[in-house]
């Protein structure tokens, strides 16, 4: 079920009003409901792929307990590995199988060789690369004894489905969820008002922005080989645009979604387009993703604890991961890596940390003109390497990179179907301004002092869903492929 | 409260820049026909940011149309019949297909008797209850998409409904079924058999030829083409063979825009918030239509 479908529009306010008229009394009733509820919002998809959930979710509680109840090292070790087998297991075949194999046999041939691979039609459940995270993390934790398991199934089993962040995150840690989810929870108008205005924010991302913005996009990107580099660029920055729209929508619709339960997710983006560095970028963009590798990938490995040459090492290892955690495609990895490259220069001029304390404009109203030129550069530098990650394969991107250095012109973009490109103009610097106007706090959308402010920027966000929707685009997420 | 205010907020930004679309209303004549409610005036609105804006017109008769539909026995007028696409409402009135084919042929007047749904049935039984009027006009072009319009075999009322009518008072509301955000709605209602009642489809192709064939027959010898006075304008592309050679061994004219159409590949040729043919689209009709009289000199 997509949160911008009609299915959504009447599928949430039954769950809310079951949620907190019917099931309020019991705890376990009520987190009942929210795994039916969930398993209803992922059934909708494919109920085929919730056996896998079911079972990702008696794994780890049963492990968990295990882990718990054991105290040999050897025991414990076995324990996890387990865990790990089972849930990248599911994850390595239904997502990894087909590119290994087709790499494998490729490589092999490149060198002479002659083997042959069978790939087999394998479906990508929606969302495994989410919920398997969110499960290893409570796992893992466990094992690190940073986090008691619970004995509560059916929170537990809330906790790896919960339906706002169940497909595309964000991923929580059971260090912050589980609690919330294992006590009672009290209605809150605050909370609840709130969560509304990020599902409107959300919701503009996804259908004013992306959306909108997805058909031009695609013909840009499908028809790489005829256009200039001019258009090129408008393809490569209108991509940008889409893909931040899209996941960030998500991400506020889930987080406003889980407010009107009574529930805080993490954040997973904050303004990332206003980052004056890559590390800045990274975080500020999928949060719930990069602080998961920093956790669970980097700090094992060493992390900045370490010689130069091993924390090298060790970023480059969590970009790559990271690239290949998006798609099983050599594309995403190139992206991966880049963003490596990019960010070791920050590491060994120290500047990686710089901005930390002191976001874009915190204590003024505009941006210095350094900070500009720091925020376009870096713009630019994920604007290109967006290429790579919405390439359908690595020679699409080196035709698409290789027209846009080498046909240097500029002509009027013209869209095979004639959509006016000054109302896509118009929208992006609105957003823009409006973004930065919002820059200090991601989870206030509409948080302006006067009353008439307020409902203007309502009014004017709804008008833009409105003005842009398109009913000809596929709806879907992007990030539910991943 | 917030709620009304930008539901007001929202009505009132639609109005103020009207975002959507005129909808000339209807009125069963005494021949039990539909037809526009004479002197209406409006807007056709596509795409939701007011991508495209024409005005029309609904004459005395009660179609879309510039001119008044006064035949004479002196003159010379062609009446072109159709549905939506000949009706224009997608169009600037003033520049459609009629009087495209004015400015191409001299001193002629061409009335276009345009209704959204009309099928061939509803084309001849006009031509058949109005004889008097048709008399005078000189030539009759029936529009057909074969796939469409020969469903029937005679003409009978269609109940023009409406969805959610009294919503439509709103033109927020008017706006928002137009660029398809109460879509899902609709097809659930269509799901519960809420509203209209699905089509039953025909699968077999040749049982569609078939039926095509014979309803075509029955509609001819119950309301009677004048051959003489007649063509059918088409897109032999989307035509059966068997039903074009049937056309050319009765003597029936046809006027094809379908390669006009074909050879288009570089221009699109319909709208691009809309299926109906653009201005580009209207001029190759319209030029089909012109070169038809020219080489035929059916007019002098």
């Amino acid at each position: 079920m997509l949160f911008n479908s009609f299915e959504f529009f009447v599928f949430l306010p039954i769950v809310f009003l079951a949620y907190w008229f019917i099931t309020f009394k019991s705890l376990r009733v009520q987190n009942a409901l929210i795994v039916t509820a969930s398993y209803a919002f992922y059934g909708w998809w494919d109920w085929r792929f919730l056996s896998l959930i079911v079972f990702s979710t008696l794994i780890d509680y049963v492990v968990g307990l295990a882990l718990e109840k054991e105290s040999g090292l050897g025991r414990r070790k076995l324990l996890l590995w387990f865990s790990l087998a089972a849930n990248l297991g599911f994850l390595g075949f239904f997502k990894y199988y087909n590119f290994f194999v087709d790499s494998f046999v490729e490589a092999f041939s490149f060198f002479g060789g002659e083997i042959s691979g069978r790939s087999l039609n394998i479906i990508l459940p929606v969302g495994i690369s989410f919920y398997t995270f969110q499960t290893l993390s409570y796992t893992l934790d466990i094992y690190k004894r940073k986090l008691e398991p619970t004995k509560d199934f059916m929170a537990f089993a809330a906790f790896v489905s919960f339906f706002p962040q169940l497909v595309a995150g964000p991923i929580e840690r059971a260090t912050n969820l589980l609690p919330q989810i294992s006590k009672k929870r009290v209605f809150s108008y605050e909370q609840a008002s709130s969560g509304l205005k990020l599902i409107i924010w959300g919701l503009f991302k996804k259908v004013a922005i992306a959306d909108s913005l997805a058909p031009i996009v695609d013909d840009i990107f499908l028809n790489a080989q005829d256009y200039p580099s001019s258009t090129l660029v408008l393809g490569a920055v209108f991509f940008g645009f889409q893909i931040y729209g899209d996941f960030s929508g998500y991400s506020d619709i889930a987080i406003g979604t889980a407010k009107l339960f009574g529930i805080e997710l993490m954040s997973n983006f904050k303004f990332p387009y206003f980052s004056r560095n890559i590390a800045e970028f990274w975080r500020t963009w999928h949060i719930s993703l990069s602080t998961w590798f920093r956790d669970y990938i980097y700090i094992p490995l060493g992390g900045s604890r370490t010689t130069k040459k091993l924390v090298i090492r060790n970023i480059f290892i969590i970009f790559l991961v990271s690239g290949l955690w998006h798609g099983a495609n050599w594309t995403f990895v190139i992206w991966g890596g880049i963003h490596a490259l990019l960010f070791i220069p920050l590491f060994l001029f120290n500047n990686n940390r710089k901005y930390i304390e002191n976001p874009v404009g915190a204590n003024n109203r505009f941006p210095s003109l350094r900070d500009l030129l720091n925020i376009t550069t870096t713009f630019g530098l994920v604007t290109l390497s967006w290429i790579f990650f919405r390439a359908e394969s690595l020679a699409h991107s080196f035709t698409y990179l290789g027209r846009l250095f080498s046909d240097l012109s500029f002509k009027e973009y013209v869209h095979p179907l004639g959509y006016r490109m000054i109302d896509y103009f118009i929208l992006l610097i609105f957003f823009i301004i409006y973004e930065y106007i919002i820059r200090k706090d991601e989870r206030k959308p509409f948080n302006f002092k006067h009353k008439t402010t307020r409902f203007l920027m309502y009014a004017l966000v709804v008008l833009g869903i409105v003005l842009f929707y398109d009913s000809g685009v596929d709806r879907s997420f992007i990030y539910f492929q991943f | 409260m917030y709620l009304f205010l930008a539901f007001l907020f929202l009505e009132a930004t639609v109005r103020i820049f009207h975002l959507h679309n005129d909808s000339p209303d209807w009125y069963l004549d005494e021949n039990k026909m539909y037809k526009r409610v004479p002197n209406q005036e409006g807007h056709a609105v596509f795409g939701n940011r007011r991508q495209q804006f024409s005005p029309f017109r609904i004459n005395a008769a009660g179609y879309n149309s510039y001119r008044e539909f006064e035949p004479t026995e002196d003159g010379v007028e062609v009446a072109i019949l159709g549905d939506s696409f000949i009706e224009g409402l997608h169009q600037d009135y003033r520049n459609s297909i009629g009087r495209k084919v004015e400015r191409g042929l001299s001193n002629v007047h061409i009335y276009e008797y345009g209704h959204s749904d009309f099928d061939l049935a509803d084309q001849m039984y006009l031509v058949h209850t109005n004889k008097e009027e048709f008399e005078k006009v000189d030539f009759i072009i029936y529009e057909l998409k074969y796939y469409n319009d020969l469903l029937r075999s005679e003409y009978s009322v269609k109940p023009r409904k409406v969805v959610f009518p009294l919503l439509r008072h709103s033109k927020l509301l008017v706006y928002l079924l137009d660029i398809g955000m109460i879509d899902p709605v609709k097809r659930i209602l269509r799901k519960l058999s809420i509203g209209q009642k699905p089509r039953k489809d025909i699968e077999d192709n040749l049982t569609k030829d078939l039926i095509f064939m014979d309803n075509f027959i029955k509609l001819n010898s119950k309301y009677g083409l004048e051959k003489d006075k007649t063509a059918i304008l088409l897109d032999t592309r989307q035509t059966n063979k068997a039903f074009l050679d049937y056309l050319e061994k009765h003597g029936i004219h046809t006027i094809d825009y379908g390669r006009g159409f074909e050879k288009s590949t570089n221009k699109p040729t319909t709208l691009i918030y809309d299926q109906h043919w653009n201005d580009h689209g209207r001029n190759l009709v319209a030029n089909e239509i012109i070169s038809f009289f020219k080489k035929n000199q059916l007019l002098e």
